[in-house]
């Protein structure tokens, strides 16, 4: 059970709506893994939330990057596997920043 | 999960998992079994307080051993060794991907933050070996590299916290997102604090990245440079070693020709300047996004800011606690010597500064050579840190002709034989303590980072172990079994002497017991014991614990066996230093009465309905900051009985001096106490005095600086209560009997299950001059 980083970031042709993307946008993971994000943008905070769910859901929102270096979300996980089993995600700042957790 | 596996999961940290899921229950089941058969009491001599669950496992096991191809040979961990008299290394805290053994031929990848050091006077003296190939990444876990030196020896430490932030989850303390005020966090689907739950601030998991060094079992001074675990410094990973060398040459300089630094300005001015950037930046640039944050999401507020705490320590005279990136280790450890007492140290009410020559000579209590060790002890992540590996073998030697390791070399020598040693680290490794994790983890415990290694002896052959518990809350049963028959008959197993307990030897008169070899060695964690262990004549392979539960094996071959065997007469056998007679009851100054206990109406360990553990306290509160709890007159001797209102058998363990157990009473295997006394004449007296209201042992009694509290009397595994109170109707207790000599100073005394620890269980103790400037007349 590893601690798993998902990472975000930005990325060239910018919306508000979308200013970096997840490193793996479906990323599978097991009950009882820890997951956490770290944010690679200079730009931006960001602050990922289940679809349909309250922005600090899952995690605070996360510090922009400074001077290489990066800010890293608090932890986050799963104890049992939910139904369904594929959890979608967006960035709570930014709608178009999207990703998948598939739990096993 | 294999049943060697199974065993090893153990208690301690029982409250972290939340049961729920079949795995879970099985795996708090398992706890269950394990908590009943490994709470335990330290030392062979205490052998009787064992519960009987461990007594059976304790007994002659057979089976078949493992092929041998499936085992490892044991890693020997570099040792970094003095130049001169001083002890120089440069430690580094760095970061990395790990291959963590779960078995012997399974293992997971975490990331870890681990010790890697090197003597910068040798450069063959390098841990991880510089010469050696390195083992294809990820490499193994492992402790950091042993130190050894002599008494009256100075130790110099580089020490480098170099981990790089960004591969570990909120670990610079929480509190700099705004939630949970400085506490680690943990969420899960429909809990949003699922940790730190009902912990609070300072007393809960937090600030993982941050780190320090305790050099456990030494009797050195607590302050400044010394064994002070009340600093924290924080990681940088652009401060390297050159960035500090010239400085820290300048501070260890003073440190072995003058004094240790007594206040912030005896440091160097260019690292005092370099420390004060380095933690502006920091406070200035540390993520954000709480409250009154900055619009970049970066820089802390006025009140989270380090920098202002510690211009208000050095304004007040007190050290500073916050650092980044480095910081200097430098102190004596003393030599006894009969000479003349030192007049004590001045008033100060802070550090000790003594003329050298009277600084370095006359100690009341040198220190105790043996199996001492170091670990990461910052408070609210001492458990995380050391489950990541953060401890290592600190080894301190006396090799005069009257000393431990003297008295050893020349009786084996004597004979034409050469005494090997053998250093062994247990440590349970994994990334994050149960407390952070949605399910509980496994954690196996692993010798020198291996699972289950072997080492080889010749036949007959005696080695030295010298064995460090470092796990954070599994207790180890040491003892040895045969899995080699010849003939059809079953080998004799290993023989063994235990010969020091804490890094303290043993009298005579207790090595010489019948007793001795005779029962499991029981390991609470941060317990060492040292051994003489003697190979079989036969070849074959050996098991250290129970083939059920093996720590490691022995393999026996390659020559005829050697002549070798364990001394049998006083005159043979290290004598005891004088400093470390007897304290006797003339001597008590004062007696105090600690109590380790938990909530209020609590039985059983485990979480509460609403997901909260038990909040551990000692004397009803817990660990509070800037609040001294115990206080102490220089120079004094004291006697403490520490209850325990649990069904947990929390390690007491004190920090600077050891201490010498005269009772315990185990309310669950006996109706009345066993008292410890150094005679004949003595028990005479106390049989006389307690008459059968305690049963009198004559020990003498034992130098411990740690030893598991007997929990308190239960049924079913629960607590029986006193209903007109809420705690423990029969707690269990020692009573142990210390000298607070030589340093005056703050320390801590606290559980050695560590996440206890970091969540509270710990008092602040201070030791003051027995000495004033002002004339009274």
């Amino acid at each position: 059970m590893p601690n798993i980083v998902i990472e975000i970031n930005p990325i060239g042709n910018t919306t508000p709506d979308q200013m970096a993307e997840f490193s793996l946008s479906n990323q599978p993971i097991k009950v009882g893994d820890v997951i956490f994000w770290r944010n690679n943008d200079e730009r931006a905070e960001h602050q990922p939330m289940p679809v349909g769910g309250a922005s600090d859901d899952w995690v605070d929102r996360i510090a922009r990057c400074l001077n290489g270096q990066p800010a890293t979300s608090n932890r986050f996980g799963f104890q049992k596997v939910p139904t369904p089993n594929e959890v979608q995600y967006v960035c709570a700042l930014h709608s178009g920043e999207k990703g998948k957790l598939t739990v096993s | 999960m294999a049943e060697a596996d199974k065993a090893k999961v153990q208690n301690g940290e029982d409250n972290e998992a939340a049961p729920g899921t079949t795995e879970e229950k099985a795996f708090a089941a398992r706890r269950k079994f394990l908590r009943q058969a490994l709470v335990v009491t330290s030392s062979v001599a205490l052998a009787e307080f064992l519960p009987p669950a461990l007594l059976k496992a304790a007994g002659p096991s057979q089976a078949a051993c493992p092929p041998d191809t499936d085992l490892k040979e044991l890693t020997r961990v570099v040792e970094i060794t003095r130049n001169g008299n001083n002890l120089q290394a440069v430690l580094r805290v760095v970061d990395g991907e790990r291959t963590v053994p779960t078995s012997t031929k399974t293992a997971v990848k975490a990331r870890l933050r681990y010790y890697i050091g090197h003597n910068p006077g040798d450069s063959s003296q390098s841990w991880p070996p510089k010469d050696q190939p390195a083992p294809a990444p990820p490499g193994p876990p492992g402790p950091g590299p042993t130190l050894r030196c002599s008494v009256g020896d100075n130790v110099q430490i580089t020490f480098l916290n170099q981990v790089n932030v960004a591969n570990f989850p909120d670990s610079l303390a929480n509190g700099e997102y705004g939630k949970a005020e400085g506490c680690d966090e943990l969420r899960v689907p429909g809990n949003k604090n699922y940790y730190p739950a009902t912990d609070k601030f300072p007393n809960c998991l937090h600030a993982s990245s941050a780190a320090n060094i305790h050099f456990h079992g030494t009797h050195v001074t607590p302050s400044t440079t010394g064994d002070n675990v009340l600093v924290n410094i924080w990681p940088s990973t652009t401060v390297l070693e050159k960035d500090v060398q010239q400085a820290f040459r300048q501070t260890f300089e003073e440190c072995e020709t003058r004094h240790i630094p007594q206040k912030w300005e005896d440091l160097p001015l260019a690292w005092r300047m370099y420390q004060e950037r380095l933690i502006k930046e920091y406070d200035s640039t540390a993520p954000y996004v709480g409250p009154g944050a900055n619009p970049n999401g970066r820089g802390l507020p006025e009140y989270l800011r380090l920098w202002p705490q510690d211009v208000e320590a050095i304004t007040h005279g007190a050290w500073p606690p916050y650092y980044v990136g480095s910081y200097p280790y430098c102190f004596k450890i003393p030599r006894y010597e009969e000479l003349p007492h030192h007049p004590g140290p001045a008033p100060s009410g802070g550090v000790a500064p003594l003329p050298l020559e009277q600084a370095h000579t006359g100690v009341k209590m040198g220190q105790a050579p043996g199996t001492h060790w170091y670990h990461s002890h910052k408070h609210g992540s001492t458990a995380i840190n050391m489950f990541n590996g953060l401890s290592g073998a600190f080894i301190i030697e006396d090799n005069s002709l009257t000393g431990y390791d003297g008295a050893l070399k020349a009786y084996y020598e004597k004979t034409g034989h050469k005494l090997d040693q053998v250093v062994l680290v247990f440590q349970q490794i994994v990334d994050d303590p149960n407390l952070l994790r949605p399910t509980p983890q496994r954690r196996p415990l692993l010798v020198n980072g291996q699972f289950t290694p072997f080492v080889k002896m010749q036949p007959g052959q005696v080695q030295l172990w010298r064995m460090v518990n470092a796990a954070v809350s599994a207790a180890i049963a040491i003892q040895f079994n045969s899995c080699s028959t010849t003939n059809g008959l079953v080998n004799p197993p290993p023989q063994f002497k235990q010969i020091a307990q804490d890094g303290v030897q043993y009298a005579y008169a207790n090595y010489n017991k019948p007793d001795n070899g005779k029962n499991p060695i029981n390991l609470a964690p941060a317990n060492r014991a040292d051994i003489l262990v003697q190979a079989p004549t036969q070849s074959g392979l050996y098991v250290v614990g129970t083939l059920a539960t093996p720590l490691l094996f022995i393999q026996v071959g390659g020559g005829a066996p050697l002549p070798m065997g364990f001394p049998q007469t006083e005159a043979e056998f290290p004598p005891m230093p004088a400093f470390l007679r007897d304290i006797t009851e003339n001597e008590i100054h004062l007696q105090r009465r600690l109590v380790y206990g938990w909530d209020k109406d609590r039985t059983a360990a485990g979480r509460n309905p609403d997901g909260s553990s038990p909040q551990y306290t000692i004397d009803r509160g817990q660990f509070s900051d800037g609040v001294v709890n115990q206080v102490m007159l220089l120079d004094s001797a004291e006697e403490w009985t520490i209850y325990n209102e649990t069904s947990v058998a929390h390690p007491f363990h004190i920090h600077v001096n050891p201490f010498q157990i005269i009772e315990i009473f185990d309310p669950n295997k006996s109706d009345v106490p066993t008292r410890y006394v150094s005679d004949a004449r003595e028990k005479e007296a106390a049989e006389k005095k307690y008459g059968n209201t305690k049963k009198v042992v004559v020990g003498p009694p034992i130098w411990y600086d740690n030893f598991a509290i007997p929990i308190a009397k239960t049924q079913s595994g629960k607590v029986i209560l006193n209903p007109a109170t809420g705690y423990a109707q029969t707690p269990g207790y020692f009573t142990m009997r210390s000298r607070f000599v030589d340093f005056t100073g703050q320390y801590v005394q606290h559980c050695h299950i560590l996440a206890h620890e970091d969540r509270g269980m710990m008092q602040l103790l201070e030791v003051v001059s027995n000495k004033s400037v002002v004339k009274h007349h």
